[in-house]
């Protein structure tokens, strides 16, 4: 197993089309950042209108901390979109080349490949969103310094800075959950589907679905707890003022439940269907 | 002789209310000059918001006045400060001639003060009429009660950390404010739909306060 982990540690390091993801996850960091920047403005200008009459303001509220947060809720489109083209691509490359019937020639089980496989991904992304906070920190705070973050959660809720930073990087901590998420359904896509265009098309339509139904709101339970695109944005709840922590350890349980799940479903497929 | 004692009587009344009415343009008028004689001050703020639709932690601010000019603040933080309330030395009340309008004693918190009303003669003041209770033993206002004619109506009520104290050491604010109107979830995706149905059905006018307490005061008088 430790063997078949360096593999495909090593096969993912080797292919150039790991660099081109990660470039491009990162220069879309540096647009999400330019255009926060001027949304940023705009946005502070429409909260704080009705409050200008009534208050003066010291201090500056578009900051790193306010350029994070934009950056969060752009980039949890983009970034799985990304990982999940490149997750794909690991599998369904295998199967294209004909590389993956070599492997089973060799005496390797067949759901140790595969878990090896989803072992692989999953710390994949986990480094992708490390650094990508990183990198999202280091810029926001290089270049826009600290301060007070301001967010529109029902009301204008107004976080100290050093609090701010903590609700990012916890918010960080939980979209890592998420993208592990649509990392691992990305690969079980490759599973059942086998070839590439198939899988990207049907994984960018699970996520775009999944960004629908995240925002379609219904007055359910099952849906609003318990179905999985509400789920994965569940970091926004470390913004409220008394953060509901019961709520999101449920959440995050319950998106860990579902990536356990797809797993073993692709795990299973990947097993009892034949190679070629 | 009956003519005589009603004539006598109306004079009385009229001389009786003259005198009440003076009483309160003096008491009215030391208070001002001893506001007056405060060429400038610092201090430190402590800003607490109770407004429905912000959740702001307690803000600190240092303070600074200059008679004749607008209030300074210097803060490491973020602070919204508000734009009425914090005239301490009431320079904008008494910055215009005015009537005063003795309105008799009011008691709060089992004290007595006396209410007057102070009507600007000038077109050009901010506000339309001021009702103010005031403690005429110590020289110092009291509540206040501001109708502007552009921002609505604001009440401040102050109190004294001694005896002697000029300037406040406690305010509340009170007034009306617009509640934050989005046309589009900005800055957020709610995850709990309860929440934003809640705020939706309160837009509109929303009642809030604003509670500061000043410590360190640093008080030049003129000489």
């Amino acid at each position: 197993m430790r063997n078949l982990l360096a593999v495909e540690i090593f096969k993912l390091i080797r292919q150039s089309k790991t660099y081109y993801g990660l470039f491009a996850i990162f220069f879309i960091e540096l647009l999400v950042v330019v255009a926060a920047y001027f949304q940023g403005n705009d946005i502070l200008d429409l909260l704080l209108s009705n409050l200008k009459d009534s208050f003066y303001f010291e201090g500056n509220l578009l900051n790193g901390n306010l350029i994070i947060y934009l950056l969060l809720n752009m980039l949890w489109f983009h970034l799985p979109l990304i990982l999940m083209i490149l997750v794909a691509g690991t599998l369904t490359s295998e199967f294209k080349d004909g590389t993956l019937q070599s492997v089973m020639l060799q005496p390797i089980s067949k759901w140790k490949f595969i878990l090896s496989k989803y072992c692989v991904v999953i710390l994949f992304t986990l480094i992708t969103v490390l650094a990508t906070a990183i990198t999202c920190f280091g810029v926001a705070y290089f270049i826009f310094g600290h301060g007070d973050l301001v967010v529109y959660l029902g009301t204008l809720n107004f976080i100290e800075s050093s609090l701010a930073q903590e609700k990012l990087i916890y918010a960080f901590l939980f979209g890592a959950l998420s993208m592990v998420f649509f990392s691992v359904v990305s690969l079980t896509l490759a599973v059942i589907l086998r070839e590439s265009t198939k899988t990207w098309i049907v994984a960018a339509l699970f996520l775009i679905l999944n960004n629908v139904l995240m925002k379609f709101e219904l007055n359910n339970n099952f849906y609003n707890h318990w179905f999985f695109p509400k789920l994965n944005n569940s970091w926004q709840l470390f913004f409220y003022t008394e953060v509901p922590t019961g709520l999101i350890v449920h959440n995050a349980l319950v998106l860990v439940g579902y990536t356990v799940l797809f797993m073993l479903v692709g795990l299973m497929l990947f097993v009892k269907r034949d190679i070629g | 002789m009956m003519g005589k004692i009603k004539y006598l009587k109306l004079l009385l009344v009229l001389f009786s209310s003259s005198v009440v009415a003076q009483t309160a343009e003096l008491e009215l008028s030391r208070i001002e000059n001893r506001l007056d004689s405060i060429e400038s001050f610092s201090a430190q703020l402590s800003l607490e918001l109770d407004i429905t639709f912000i959740e702001m932690p307690k803000k600190q601010a240092k303070l600074y006045f200059q008679k004749g000019k607008p209030l300074e603040f210097e803060s490491s933080e973020f602070v919204m400060l508000p734009k009425k309330g914090l005239d301490f030395t009431m320079q904008e009340l008494f910055k215009y001639p005015y009537i005063v309008v003795d309105r008799g004693h009011k008691t709060k918190e089992a004290q007595t003060y006396r209410e007057v009303s102070v009507i600007p003669q000038d077109r050009k003041a901010d506000f339309a009429i001021a009702t103010l209770l005031i403690d005429a033993k110590k020289d110092r206002i009291i509540q206040s009660e501001i109708s502007t004619k552009k921002h609505g109506t604001y009440r401040i009520d102050m109190s004294y950390d001694s005896a002697d104290s000029a300037l406040p050491s406690f305010i509340t604010v009170s007034f009306e404010i617009q509640d934050v109107k989005l046309p589009i979830q900005y800055l957020s995706k709610n995850t709990d739909m309860s929440i934003d149905k809640k705020s939706a059905g309160k837009e509109g006018i929303q009642q809030g306060a604003i509670y500061l307490t000043l410590t360190d005061y640093k008080i030049n008088y003129i000489e």
